[in-house]
């Protein structure tokens, strides 16, 4: 619930640059590292956006993969089931390359004002 | 119309997190926080590490609760200064939380904090609070499989307390599947093997906080080399 607050935060800073437009979508990205279960994600989402400004707002989700780079062979690997053991040497010192994303990524807005929407 | 934004949700986090990393290094304050499920130990562990550190460092300790001011009780017999964070609901410590906490506490002259986090071993793991080491505290009677059912808090920690080891003979503890999934997540991090009832161990848990603090040395568990995770250090105490 902390983290939709936050992301509620950062969309509402976002839309302050658009006043009048009403968001309809909202992107995610989403590490596989991260203990967020999409789902669960979306029903807080409902939750607290239900009879607010962003009541209704569609929650996109865009699942990342996480990947290593072994600190003893160099070669790159997909992390599964969350492992850092690296499949061609067995070290168990893999670098995180991606994975731990969390961001906002871009937002659906829609009847922006004119006399913005022109500059960017 | 799409607006294209890339901005981390937890960044309004991260950035007061930095800023009390940023603080507690000037002062040359080095800040463990602590992590594990309710039970596991973490006040025990306090109450028995503080005794052994306070003649030579000034501790703080900022506990972290859902509710009541038990474990601050707790804390505050030990005669150092303690404060208690309240998260009114909330399943974890965030960064703006100890960052009030720290303006309650008298930073003046203390080497070493502890923060205690809530007890949670999923949330607490995501929220960066400024500290230079996460340590973990997982309890035998907990079960082997905690390391591959938490990835993230095992991944992310600098050091891990295996606590209640004097309860080993009475449950279906398996070190080595523990200690094997461990590695697979996190190669270096030490793992110390304590009792807080009979105080078995404890002394090579004191020594490695001994080697941390100090305020200067971040400590990241896939960065530091040498035995025991331990940096390269000056020493303030015997071998």
């Amino acid at each position: 619930m902390s983290i939709v607050e936050a992301l509620l935060d950062a969309v509402r800073q976002e839309k302050r640059a658009y006043p009048g437009a009403q968001v309809q979508i909202v992107r995610v990205r989403v590490g596989a590292l991260r203990q967020i279960v999409p789902d669960t994600l979306k029903f807080c989402f409902q939750a607290a956006t239900r009879d607010t400004d962003l009541a209704g707002v569609l929650l996109e989700l865009d699942q990342i993969p996480a990947r290593a780079r072994c600190r003893n062979c160099r070669a790159e690997f997909a992390v599964e089931d969350n492992w850092f053991q690296c499949p061609h040497c067995a070290a168990a010192d893999g670098e995180l390359l991606t994975g731990n994303e969390l961001d906002l990524t871009s937002i659906e807005l829609r009847n922006p004002p004119d006399r913005l929407s022109a500059s960017v | 119309m799409n607006i294209k934004v890339l901005k981390n949700i937890l960044e309004a986090n991260d950035q007061v997190a930095s800023r009390i990393r940023a603080d507690l290094a000037g002062r040359k304050i080095t800040a463990v926080n602590l992590i594990s499920a309710p039970g596991a130990g973490k006040t025990s562990l306090l109450e028995q590490t503080i005794p052994m550190l306070k003649s030579h460092y000034r501790i703080g300790v900022l506990e972290g609760d859902i509710a009541t001011t038990r474990d601050a009780d707790r804390i505050g017999k030990l005669g150092v200064p303690v404060v208690q964070l309240l998260t009114g609901g909330a399943c974890h410590l965030e960064a703006p939380l100890v960052q009030r906490g720290l303006g309650e506490l008298d930073l003046t002259g203390l080497n070493l904090l502890f923060i205690e986090n809530v007890g949670n071993i999923a949330c607490p793991a995501e929220f960066d609070l400024g500290e230079n080491a996460k340590v973990g505290i997982l309890s035998v009677t907990e079960g082997h499989d905690k390391p591959a059912k938490y990835p993230l808090l095992f991944h992310e920690v600098a050091a891990l307390v295996l606590n209640k080891v004097d309860l080993l003979p009475y449950c279906d503890f398996n070190y080595d599947t523990f200690l094997a999934d461990f590695r697979k997540l996190n190669a270096h991090a030490p793992v110390f093997q304590v009792s807080c009832k009979t105080g078995d161990g404890l002394g090579d848990w004191t020594h490695w906080l001994e080697h941390i603090a100090g305020g200067e040395i971040y400590v990241h568990p896939h960065t530091h080399t040498g035995v025991a995770g331990v940096q390269p250090h000056t020493h303030p105490h015997k071998h």
